[in-house]
């Protein structure tokens, strides 16, 4: 165990051992000797600066039989930290789904790809300050009128720019159709994609074909049959 | 060249050519000379074997495996990112559709860990409700992993056997809330209604006849001559590799180690309970799949024990506002689902809608060990192998 740590019990978790990420790798290979083989999980939480990580990792030789959180901080502008497949080769995926979602980096990991994602994604989902032109976001419960937002006439936006993420899938002008349209509730966060260009609008989607009032279905089909490529 | 110098060559070269004959006249290969390919095959996504959507390449050499490459995601729906923005009591139906062949258990999961990051206590009905649920999920859920386990053998008949017992709890559960297969039947703070009348007694009947149905075919399935021989032996998996590679649940007591959450950890009523942890010592096919009858008769006990003891009183507990906002903090749960350890990690900012919601599905790390587990293993054996982990791709993907 490294002498600067020191395990405390928290309350509503359990046995936590909080380290600088420095000193990660060290900590785990003497939590390994203590006895703690069975990894159960790596869990990121995205903060404004930084992104703590929780490892969770439990012992079945010891007689009292418990976990221990291993925590650390990693900062935003340089998210990278110590892998620690060389010590329980059961990280191998925990990590690769931390690196997928929160863009955490792990040195020494030997194949940091993406595991939920298709892998030429662009953009890791499961950060705040992720956007994306598909995101639906719940207004705490208040549902706005969709009337408001389909009687607008929708600017055209001539190319809808797919600027760095030149790599969605074509059929992403048939969804967006598809939700200004819909008679649900939601209101569809419109966002320009992630080089943050024009702000929110909350009127239908532009499409490259002239939407306007009518009848999804039909509306659907001509998303569809004129696609422009951009 | 004279003839004889002609094969006396031609002899020479056949010598360099170094094959050996095996002891039954086949031709094989010494190292070197002549190597035979390596085929890559896909396990598509679409497979009726891959118990959901599943991907992965393997590599063979002849019917030995020597490589899979699993290739996930294919059922991920972002429950963790949606978390973020739905209240508490929104994120509930989600926990449904996660693992979705044992429902009540993501539900008691999830809902363990807000009753824990808030400090709410549940009342004493609510929890042997849950318990009582909970274990007959449990055994709903291992009645469909058998049932899969002989179709996989050719065995399809106890396919009607245990799917009949499994219609039994789905019409139970039916009556108590109105849903088949994703419950939504939790609340923070209790269940989300009381019990029916007469319910107790039709699960006590329940169980009479499950217990005769799985003595017969249990001796149907598990102790099948050519089951027996097609899984016994197979695909062994010790504790320290299971251990090394992340297994948790089933998979991990049929190696040896009892690490089951319901005694290491217990949550809820269940310390009041006398059971047995099962746990089986030949970490192989055989004993993967039949630990889990073992299960279900363990499970019976406890619902036994449950409906004896279960008290009257409210169901829900009391003074939980309509916006509730627990304090900030974070929070760990888990419960023992019936797939391996059920985790929730949560976050929580002080408002109404969770920060960060970590969800641990086992069947995610169960998974990781495929790979481990199947090398140098013949193809049939490994499809065996993957079945007796029990994936349901629900929780491996979210």
């Amino acid at each position: 165990m490294p002498e600067k740590g020191s395990i405390i019990l928290e309350e509503r978790l359990g046995y936590t051992l909080s380290v600088e990420r420095k000193d990660l790798l060290k900590a785990a290979s003497g939590l390994k000797e203590a006895g703690f083989d069975l990894f159960q999980f790596v869990a990121g939480v995205d903060y404004p600066d930084s992104i703590k990580l929780t490892y969770r990792i439990f012992s079945s030789r010891r007689k009292n039989q418990i976990a221990v959180f291993l925590k650390t901080e990693v900062p935003k502008d340089d998210p990278s930290v110590d892998s620690l497949v060389p010590i329980w080769p059961a990280a191998n995926w925990h990590e690769r789904e931390t690196y997928d979602l929160l863009g955490v980096n792990f040195i020494g990991h030997p194949n940091l790809s993406r595991i939920f994602m298709p892998e030429d994604w662009v953009g890791h989902p499961l950060r705040k300050d992720y956007t994306d032109d598909r995101i639906i976001v719940m207004d705490d419960g208040k549902k706005e009128k969709p009337a408001a937002a389909l009687k607008e006439k929708p600017a055209v936006k001539a190319e809808k720019a797919e600027p760095a993420v030149e790599t969605k899938p074509e059929d992403a002008a048939a969804t967006k159709t598809k939700e200004g349209t819909e008679t649900s509730n939601v209101t569809s966060a419109e966002t320009a994609g992630i080089a943050g260009e024009a702000p929110a609008q909350p009127e239908a989607p532009a499409t490259e074909s002239e939407s306007t009032g009518e009848p999804a279905q039909a509306q659907q089909q001509d998303a569809a049959d004129t696609k422009v490529d951009s | 060249m004279s003839k004889l110098e002609e094969v006396k060559t031609i002899e020479a070269s056949l010598d360099n050519l170094d094959v050996e004959f095996g002891a039954n006249g086949e031709a094989g290969a010494s190292e070197g000379d002549i190597r035979s390919e390596e085929l890559a095959i896909n396990f598509g996504p679409q497979h009726p074997s891959a118990h959901g959507v599943f991907r992965a390449i393997f590599h063979v050499d002849g019917e030995v495996i020597t490589r899979i490459e699993p290739k996930i995601g294919y059922l991920h729906r972002c429950f963790e990112k949606i978390a973020e923005n739905r209240t508490y009591t929104q994120f509930i139906p989600y926990t449904d559709r996660m693992d979705y062949v044992s429902s009540m258990l993501n539900n008691w999961a999830y809902v363990l860990t807000v009753e824990k990051l808030a400090g709410i206590e549940v009342p004493e009905r609510a929890e042997y409700i849950r318990v009582i649920v909970g274990e007959l999920q449990r055994i709903a859920s291992h009645l469909v992993f058998l049932t899969t386990a002989g179709v996989e053998t050719g065995a399809t008949t106890p396919y009607m056997y245990y799917f009949d017992e499994r219609e039994q709890i789905l019409n139970l559960y039916e009556r108590v809330c109105g849903a088949r297969l994703t419950y939504n039947y939790m609340r923070i703070g209790g269940v989300s209604a009381d019990l029916p009348e007469g319910w107790l007694e039709e699960t006590k009947v329940f169980l009479k006849r499950l217990e005769k149905t799985m003595n017969e075919t249990d001796r149907l399935l598990l102790g099948n001559y050519i089951f027996k021989k097609r899984m016994t032996g197979m695909v062994r998996f010790e504790a320290e590799d299971a251990l090394k590679w992340g297994i948790t649940g089933p998979s991990l007591r049929a190696a040896g180690v009892p690490y089951d959450v319901r005694k290491v950890d217990p949550y809820s009523v269940y310390p009041r309970f006398d059971f047995d942890v099962c746990v089986r010592h030949n970490c192989d096919n055989y004993d993967r799949a039949a630990i889990r009858s073992d299960e279900v008769r363990q499970s019976m006990r406890i619902i036994e024990q449950a409906i004896e003891q279960i008290p009257d009183g409210p169901v829900k507990a009391e003074g939980i506002p309509k916006a509730f906002k627990p304090e900030a903090g974070e929070a760990y749960g888990h419960v023992e689902a019936s797939r391996g350890d059920l985790g929730f990690y949560i976050v929580s900012d002080g408002t109404t809608k969770p920060y960060r919601v970590k969800i641990q599905g086992p069947s995610f790390g169960n998974l990781q060990a495929l790979p481990a587990m199947a090398e140098g293993s013949y193809f049939g054996d490994v499809i065996l192998a993957f079945g007796t982990l029990d994936t349901v791709f629900g929780e491996v993907d979210r």
